[in-house]
């Protein structure tokens, strides 16, 4: 039986977009099972910051990086600066992703919007997983983990340029899988609605978007990012040694209603 | 609701004490009797074949783990809710089902009778409708249970001579995605693990077959087979409290197989 805890002592991980929300939840929760993180944000220093300090108290260490990942020039720069702070990077988790959470339905799409969902999103994750995937196969090893959403099963009439995104996330995860094997895998975890600051803050959220959808989860739950940040981190570990080029949802059931 | 950060080895799937009834002493089956025993679950096995069950349970005796073995033909009428109450004496309860039971026979569609189609049918997924609803009515009535069976990529992909069994695996992922939204307010989730190729008694035939390995292989990314342990870790996650959230998913564990 293999030693499955702590699932990430002696690695190092980075996750994108760590200064906030789901992104946070996953860096500590790596930081909680031994791992050395990397904390990447753009605008969110105070926050990345803070998931920093919260890596402290869980016994780990970390770095900040600060890059736009929607430029490669920068992507290198921060490949650079990981890499030589940690020597080696075993797991990469591509969380960063712009869900258009302004826009209430698909009438409002304007050009900023889909020009930005569209850079972070596929151009974003495409470079990521294409520069560090680089490295990762020349050290031999490594695992890259896509946020996906359960957007990818369902589409969203609110922003059908985010479900665009998201459905693109899986042709990267599958190409670079493909391209990858067998040293690095490649792996989109799909959550569905969790309460992040985001999304409570959310105009529809308060005004009737959170019952409706807790009627359409089978489960009848809307969790915190913290209970499903342990599920995304598994797709990373050796358990999940043969999986490569797929998706996993944990949506409590969200995607069969109505898919 | 919130998961508190691991403290221990043991700890971390939290299946301790878990009561866990597997279907299939073979394979990944059998492996997956393993690891659940390794992580402290106590594991009940039902297998049609005395044999297999015997080997089995010697290894389960080897490691000191607590087990029950429960012969029975699981294509028998009835016999679904007869396993389970018997399981849940034995056991004292029970918190996780895992199917992996299955055959295959690998010919044209053309080939096949109706008697050898409807022989399959039952074995791969008529068992687990039996199985599954035992489980389901025990595991509602207590408001928590994890409910997995083996499909395959056969479930997804097109394989030429795999008419009834890639029929059997494709019926099994909608009978438990049904089954994970009728019973996903109960607490109990309903997950398929979906293997590629993986070295198991049910492909050591084929795999013997002249040159047969190297063509499966070459179908995969990952450029090897799978190995039943490779299940397990999937297995006993989709058990654990960190998998609450997961319900109706196929999850395909193929080295990138459902890629090429």
């Amino acid at each position: 039986m293999t030693q499955i805890y702590p699932r990430f002592a002696g690695k190092t991980v980075l996750v994108t977009g760590a200064g906030t929300g789901f992104g946070a939840e996953i860096a500590v929760r790596a930081a909680q099972e031994g791992a050395k993180v990397a904390v990447h944000y753009r605008s969110s220093k105070a926050g990345a910051e803070q998931t920093l300090a919260r890596i402290r108290e869980a016994g780990s260490d970390g770095i900040l990086v600060q890059a736009d990942i929607g430029s490669w020039a920068e992507i290198t720069r921060m490949a650079d600066e990981v890499f030589a702070a940690f020597g080696t990077l075993d797991v990469l988790v591509n969380n960063v992703g712009d869900v258009s959470s302004e826009q209430m339905g698909w009438d409002q799409l304007t050009q900023e919007a889909l020009d930005a969902v569209i850079d972070i999103d596929v151009k974003g994750t495409l470079l990521m997983t294409h520069e560090f995937g680089e490295r990762m196969l020349k050290q031999g090893h490594g695992s890259i983990v896509q946020v996906g959403s359960t957007v990818i099963v369902r589409g969203s009439a609110r922003a059908p340029q985010y479900a665009a995104a998201k459905y693109a996330i899986l042709g990267i995860t599958k190409s670079y899988a493909k391209a990858f094997a067998p040293a690095v895998r490649v792996n989109t975890f799909a959550p569905g609605f969790m309460e992040t600051e985001r999304l409570l803050n959310r105009e529809d959220w308060k005004s009737g978007r959170r019952e409706v959808l807790l009627s359409q989860t089978p489960m009848g739950v809307i969790p915190p990012p913290e209970f499903v940040a342990g599920a995304c981190l598994w797709l990373a570990t050796d358990e999940a040694a043969h999986l490569t080029g797929g998706y996993m949802l944990a949506d409590g059931g969200f995607n069969m209603v109505g898919a | 609701m919130t998961i508190e950060a691991p403290t221990t080895a043991a700890d971390w799937l939290g299946l301790a004490g878990s009561r866990v009834l597997v279907a299939g002493a073979g394979g990944i089956g059998g492996a997956c009797a393993i690891a659940y025993a390794a992580a402290g679950a106590t594991v009940a096995v039902v297998d049609r074949d005395e044999r297999t069950l015997d080997t089995l349970g010697a290894e389960l005796a080897g490691i000191g783990a607590r087990h029950d073995l429960i012969q029975a033909d699981l294509t028998e009428h009835g016999v679904g809710a007869r396993v389970v109450a018997e399981a849940v004496a034995r056991l004292g309860g029970l918190d996780v089902l895992l199917h992996a039971v299955g055959i295959n026979d690998r010919r044209p569609i053309l080939e096949f009778t109706e008697d050898e189609w409807e022989r399959i049918l039952q074995v791969n997924l008529g068992s687990v409708f039996g199985l599954a609803q035992a489980a389901g009515r025990h595991m509602v009535a207590q408001g928590f249970g994890r409910i997995l069976a083996l499909s395959s990529v056969s479930g997804l992909l097109a394989h030429h001579s795999h008419g009834p069994y890639a029929a059997s695996k494709g019926g099994i992922n909608q009978l438990l995605r049904v089954m994970a939204r009728e019973w996903a307010a109960s607490g109990v989730t309903v997950n398929a693990l979906a293997p590629g190729y993986i070295e198991t008694p049910l492909t050591a035939v084929e795999l013997a077959k002249p040159g047969k390995r190297a063509d499966l292989e070459s179908l995969v990314p990952a450029g090897r087979l799978g190995t039943p342990e490779e299940l397990t870790g999937p297995a006993l996650f989709l058990s654990s409290k960190h998998a609450a959230f997961i319900t109706g998913h196929v999850l395909y564990i193929d080295g990138g197989r459902t890629l090429v």
